[in-house]
């Protein structure tokens, strides 16, 4: 029993490899998460390139300066992230709570867009699931609809993170303000938006920059 | 695991960033003029690369962590390869 009492209760933050059990938790969510994508990511590269002859031009679609403004901004989010872990390490509670503020808007704002970038592509370009833009067809007749089922699927799976990463920071937040927060806590938080920053600057390059 | 070394120069890397991502869009961009389909794909790809890494070591702090705890972390990674690599064949011998 004495043995038992010398070991920290309750805090959650008994360390493994030199790191606390949450963030260890939270790595270990992001590895298997990275297989998802890495599952999509295959499926996306082997479809397009077992058939690139028939699959349509990313650029003659999607708007290739307005999704780089939007990874401008999601990096530009991931310094704000690591901006609030600095100022929650400073013991800054207005620094902390500014960054995370200036974080959430960043992923509102890449939200955003992304809602205008699929409002034009479904209702203005007819690039839907099944569908492609008449421009597209009449260029080349034989070009695969894989390309908007993929592209949607491959987009809309990352924006759902985006999402539950703006959630999960506004719910940090609101325990800043509480009063309720821990280093540990705003590191964690940060891993996992950071993770969404990398996995987009990869789907990025493959889905709209590689013709 | 070191702390005092836990705080990077962010701008640096903030930096570097921005400037891979408008290279990439460049790069993307001059394709449309030039027959480099490989050489383009092949730094379109590095550069991405580049900054994923970038975001891991630095902002995920992954190179200030113990050896045996990137290790770990870094083991989805050889699943992640092998599930592109097992689809090779696929294209390959289509």
């Amino acid at each position: 029993m004495s043995e038992a009492a010398a070991v920290p209760q309750g805090t959650g933050s008994k360390p493994v490899m030199g790191v606390t059990s949450g963030k260890f938790a939270m790595w270990l969510f992001l590895g298997s998460d990275g297989m998802s994508f890495m599952g999509l990511i295959a499926t996306y590269v082997a479809l397009r390139w077992g058939q690139h002859e028939i699959w349509p031009k990313p650029s003659e679609s999607l708007a290739i300066n307005l999704t780089a403004f939007n990874t401008f901004v999601l990096i530009c989010s991931s310094v704000s992230m690591v901006k609030a872990f600095a100022a929650a390490r400073a013991g800054n509670v207005a620094g902390l709570k500014f960054w995370l503020f200036l974080t959430i808007v960043g992923g509102a704002f890449f939200l955003g867009v992304q809602a205008y970038e699929y409002n034009q592509l479904i209702f203005h370009e007819n690039l839907t699931l099944t569908t492609l833009p008449a421009h597209v067809i009449e260029h080349n007749p034989n070009a695969t609809t894989l390309f908007g089922a993929t592209f949607y699927g491959l987009t809309c799976f990352h924006g759902f993170h985006v999402l539950s990463g703006v959630i999960y920071l506004s719910v940090v937040l609101i325990l800043v303000f509480l009063g309720s927060w821990t280093v540990n806590r705003i590191e964690i938080v940060g891993l996992y938006w950071h993770f969404v920053d990398l996995v987009w600057i990869v789907i990025f390059t493959i889905v709209y920059l590689v013709e | 695991m070191s702390e005092e070394h836990a705080h990077p120069n962010y701008m640096a890397i903030f930096v570097t960033m921005i400037v891979l991502t408008v290279l990439e869009v460049l790069a993307a961009k001059l394709y449309s003029f030039d027959g480099w389909a490989l050489i383009t794909l092949i730094l379109l790809v590095g550069m991405a690369i580049t900054k994923a890494v970038l975001v891991a070591l630095y902002f995920m702090h992954l190179r200030f962590e113990t050896k045996t705890f990137v290790v770990v972390v870094s083991a989805p990674l050889v699943f992640a390869l092998i599930l592109v690599l097992g689809l090779l064949p696929d294209i390959a011998f289509r």
